[in-house]
This record gives structure tokens, C-alpha cells and sequence, in this order.
């Protein structure tokens, strides 16, 4: 059996310990900072280490930095971002009411049911797709 | 009440669709021969029901 050197097993080592990091911070709503890192780890990790790892995740954009201290994953600042944004279109458009018969929308309930994987996200979903495809075909 | 408008108000629902999508609607109504925007919309719901294999006629 092949014996690993200790430069491998430093190497593994900073793998598994950025993977669980990265793990740990991903979806971490509130701003952390190295302090709070180096206080959650549960074997000592000095604070240089973990400021090298922040700067290799700043880098490859999983993380970004807020100020001197404060760091925040990007998935969770693009989550909030995108929240927002759908708030704010959501909130743009203007509805108009239409009556329509029970036993069409008996009927596209019945497909949304049976054929989750057209990926409609529910009737008006659909019968806006419907409207727009006979725009299309009528233009 | 009378039976039949208690009836007829369960056979409908409303549905809410964008302003701007039914003022494209409102342009092809006239130009395609239907009669209103409902009709347009009951068609393009058929048509697609159609589509997916799902339609069926309320004669049925």
C-alpha cells in the first residue's frame, strides 16, 4: 500500500476543512466575521488559515466581503436580490379578471396534477403559456 | 335564491391574468373573428389542453 506524504494529507486536510466551511457559511443569512469562524470550529483552526480560505472563496466568488470584517455567502446575497426583485415585478403588473368555465379549469388542474413535469407552476401559469402560444400561431 | 344563478355563478371562476397580455389579446380578438377576449382565451386553454392529449369537449 502506497504511503501518504505528509504534504498530501495538509492538502486533504485544507480540502475537507474548506469543503466544511463553505458548507457551513453557504447559507448563513447573517454577515460572519474570522472571529466568529475561528469560535465555531470545533478543533483549533488559527485565524490566518481561515482568512487564506475566505480570500480562495472571495476569489472563486462563492463568498463576497462586506467591509473590513464582515463577510457574506453570495448565495444567500443573490437570494435576497433576486427575492426583491421578483417583489418588485410582482408588484408592477397590473391584472385584469376573467370568468371562465369550471370545467376548463377542472381540466387544466387535472393535467398540472397528473403531468408535473410540463413544469407549469399552477392554472394561470398555464393559461398564460396557452394565451401566448396562440398569439404566436394567430401572428 | 334561485337555483339556476347559484348554479351558474359555481360553473365560472375568475382568473387573473396580466393587464398587458390581455390588451395583446384584446388586438387579435376582432382581427381573428372572436367574438371577446374570453373566447380567445377558452381557445388557446382547449388548444393546448388538446395539445397535451387532456381536452375534453363539455358535450362529453
Amino acid at each position: 500500500m502506497r504511503e501518504v506524504s505528509v504534504m498530501e494529507v495538509c492538502l486533504l486536510t485544507e480540502k475537507h476543512f474548506k469543503e466544511q466551511l463553505i458548507e457551513f457559511i453557504e447559507e448563513r443569512e447573517e454577515p460572519f466575521d474570522i472571529d466568529f469562524l475561528v469560535k465555531r470550529c470545533l478543533q483549533p483552526v488559527s485565524e490566518i488559515k481561515i482568512h487564506d480560505v475566505l480570500c480562495e472563496l472571495i476569489e472563486e466568488g462563492k463568498i463576497i466581503r462586506l467591509n473590513d470584517h464582515y463577510y457574506l455567502s453570495t448565495r444567500v446575497l443573490m437570494k435576497r436580490w433576486l427575492k426583491q426583485k421578483v417583489k418588485k415585478i410582482k408588484s408592477n403588473v397590473i391584472f385584469d379578471e376573467l370568468e371562465l368555465p369550471r370545467n376548463l379549469m377542472d381540466q387544466i388542474m387535472k393535467l398540472l396534477k397528473e403531468k408535473p413535469e410540463l413544469g407549469y407552476v399552477d392554472a394561470a401559469d398555464f393559461i398564460r403559456d396557452a394565451i401566448r402560444r396562440l398569439l404566436r400561431l394567430k401572428r | 335564491m334561485p337555483k339556476t344563478i347559484a348554479k351558474a355563478e359555481a360553473e365560472y371562476v375568475f382568473v387573473k391574468i396580466p393587464k398587458s397580455l390581455l390588451d395583446e389579446v384584446d388586438k387579435a380578438v376582432g382581427k381573428h373573428g372572436y367574438r371577446s377576449r374570453t373566447e380567445f382565451v377558452k381557445d388557446a386553454i382547449r388548444s393546448l389542453l388538446r395539445e397535451y392529449g387532456m381536452y375534453k369537449s363539455e358535450k362529453e
